[in-house]
């Protein structure tokens, strides 16, 4: 259902990966409609397919890796379907990403002015006076000094300060959709609760929609408004922020919040999700979590659970869910 | 003394070099640190990238020599040690890092991994040593089947396991647990905090766990201390601590953590330290001076040591400068 106020629709996402050992079946099914000015968190384990997803929008997948269906909507048009000269004119100015890893995404060699204007020189960006530009770029993500910046090469910023300059990119073309992979998880926790805070700033100063993937649920809950949990390649969870960590209706999520260490009394045992994560090249039939899943029966083990109303705008894959019996 | 392991105003610095052999100064990486650790507990490090958490593990490990400051094992001297006494210490005291795939020899099987240390001290005869590895293997939760995989055939988690029960294999006192399970998923960092809780339980052994995920500390340590560039500047019971934050960078970082009970939390507020970083800690005063959200005309120019707050909690701010004042504090006075 594509609704007047979403900025970017995926729909029915397949993704499949070639490998050595067989086909990979890495992301089933996605549905995700980012709306406007939202900050949507993706969250889930390590190959969980968060990373993919963001990376299937503006098709950026591997060479191993093949779209076989789905669409990518923006503005009615199918992202998946354009050529690369239209991509190009579509990544970094209409949707822009930023990584974890910010001294591996900055180029080590030029300074950051040099890089800067590169992103919008690509772009053919309409700047009066750039210097402006990028004093006005810098201030925004937090420097009290661009000048000094500006004239700085990577190596000689900390992480925090990368990560900034990194968002001040992303940010130089005005995009609708920034998308952050992990923008936290190389920094220390004060750096994080400040990019965190920065990434609402950016979002209420520029009314741009924000896809924050994390594997950090305490990151999810502190910076979105929504958020979406991934298990094995789908969705198997997604709703206000809020709600989902309080009342989680899918047995994962649930298990996940409890297996963190911030409630349980020291000494105790920590709740754990019995078993680990399934092959994707030969994932379990029917809904993917019941293998592991203490409240499966034999529903689950044959059909998909396909995501459905749970509450007002709380959706859950599950037949089982949480407080129905 | 009862303690299992006592470190003495302990200093590490580098120096700083540009060009070819000039000197430029120096980077007091650990700068004078006491504290110990009783046996069968489990005290847990915090502090941000930087501060010298990994520098001080590796005082203890005796992987790199302190500028000065004593390392006391079960009383004795880690420092002055030599040959077979040398020897006993470093089977006393083991090690787990963050990222198993780079800890475990790639070429190495789980088996090998694991009986390696049992070769190299000659502890066991030949004959004993595969049920032993089966018995490591058991008590850190992996099948039998896995012990002739390599690294690379087993999951991070698995890794892990692996590398714990190298590290049990020579019945240690003190394992250093520098960020275990940083690199792993919260599901699998509960079952391996759970192994933790059960090896202590079960073997006493003490722990230092370095971390700087402040929830598992507070689950996992029974004291704490808090450093910042080099020193401690925050130690105490841990849930005194988390109970009553006493150092302004203690309640920063703590305020910083990020929970899932924050849902929609404004972010602002919280978040008092200044943008920008700086290049180089103040020379007098107080280190945290500059991003410090209470700081006084004094702490420009008083370096603060540890002042007690309450009977077993120290910390090292002026705010509690008319307390009594300690030197070296210890776990069980």
């Amino acid at each position: 259902m594509t609704t007047s106020q979403s900025l970017l629709d995926v729909l029915n996402l397949k993704l499949i990966f070639r490998t050595v050992e067989g086909t990979l079946q890495a992301l089933d099914d996605i549905e995700l409609h980012i709306r406007r000015g939202e900050i949507l968190g993706l969250v889930g384990e390590t190959g969980s397919g968060k990373s993919v997803t963001a990376l299937s929008i503006l098709k950026m997948i591997p060479e191993n890796g093949r779209i076989v269906e789905g669409k990518v909507l923006m503005h009615g048009n199918d992202l998946l379907t354009q050529n690369d000269e239209e991509l190009r004119k579509i990544r970094g100015a209409k949707v822009s990403i930023v990584f974890q890893d910010p001294s591996s995404s900055l180029n080590p060699v030029y300074t950051i002015r040099s890089q800067m204007c590169d992103m919008l020189s690509s772009h053919d960006a309409q700047v009066t006076n750039l210097e402006n530009r990028l004093d006005e770029l810098l201030r925004e993500v937090g420097f009290q000094n661009p000048t000094r910046i500006l004239d700085s090469y990577p190596h000689e910023l900390s992480g925090g300060m990368q990560q900034r300059v990194a968002l001040a990119i992303a940010l130089s073309c005005s995009p609708e959709l920034l998308i952050a992979d992990e923008p936290t998880t190389a920094l220390d926790v004060v750096t994080q609760a400040q990019i965190l805070a920065l990434l609402k700033r950016i979002r209420d100063a520029t009314g741009a929609s924000i896809l924050l993937i994390s594997h950090n649920l305490g990151v999810v809950a502190m910076a979105c408004d929504r958020v979406a949990v991934m298990y094995a390649g789908s969705i198997v969870e997604i709703g206000p922020t809020d709600q989902v960590f309080r009342n989680p209706a899918h047995h994962y999520t649930k298990g996940l919040l409890n297996a963190l260490p911030r409630m349980a009394p020291k000494g105790s045992k920590l709740p754990v999700i019995s078993g680990s994560i399934p092959s994707l090249i030969n994932p379990p039939s029917g809904c993917r979590f019941h293998p592991r899943c203490p409240f499966a029966t034999e529903i689950c083990s044959n059909e998909r659970p396909k995501l459905e109303p749970y509450r007002p705008g709380h959706l859950v894959a599950c037949y089982h869910p949480e407080g129905e019996s | 003394m009862s303690e299992l392991l006592e470190v003495i105003n302990l200093k590490k610095q580098f120096a700083l070099r540009s060009g070819v052999f000039r000197r430029t100064g120096t980077v007091k990486a650990v700068d004078g640190v006491s504290f110990s650790i009783s046996p069968k507990k489990t005290f847990g490090l915090a502090g941000e990238t930087g501060c010298g958490k990994t520098t001080l593990a590796k005082c203890i490990l005796r992987i790199i020599q302190p500028t000065s400051g004593e390392v006391k094992l079960e009383g004795k001297d880690i420092f002055s040690l030599k040959g077979d006494e040398l020897k006993n210490a470093r089977r006393n005291v083991q090690a787990i890092f963050q990222n198993p795939l780079m800890s475990l020899d790639p070429r190495m099987t789980a088996a090998n991994l694991i009986s390696e240390p049992l070769k190299t001290h000659h502890t066991l005869p030949k004959s004993k040593m595969y049920d032993k590895i089966i018995e490591l293997m058991r008590t850190v939760g992996l099948d039998e089947e896995q012990s002739l995989k390599y690294p690379h055939e087993l999951s991070g988690g698995q890794n892990q396991r692996v590398a714990i029960a190298r590290a049990l294999s020579l019945n240690p006192r003190l394992i250093l647990l520098d960020e275990p399970t940083s690199s792993l998923d919260v599901s699998v960092q509960a079952q391996i905090l759970n192994l933790l809780t059960e090896i202590q339980r079960k073997s006493g052994i003490g722990y230092l766990f370095i971390s700087h995920d402040l929830s598992v500390l507070r689950y996992f340590s029974d004291f704490l201390a808090i450093m910042y560039l080099g020193r401690i500047i925050e130690l105490g019971p841990s849930d005194v601590v988390f109970k009553n934050p006493s150092h302004p960078y203690t309640q920063l970082l703590l305020s910083s953590v990020p929970d899932v009970t924050l849902t929609g939390r404004n972010l602002e507020v919280k978040v008092s330290a200044p943008a920008e970083m700086l290049e180089s800690p103040p020379e007098k005063g107080c280190k945290f001076y500059p991003r410090c959200p209470v700081r006084m005309d004094k702490c420009k120019t008083i370096d603060p040591i540890l002042y007690q707050v309450e009977s077993e909690h120290h910390a090292a701010c002026l705010l509690f400068d008319n307390r009594p004042s300690v030197f070296y504090p210890t776990s069980n006075p």
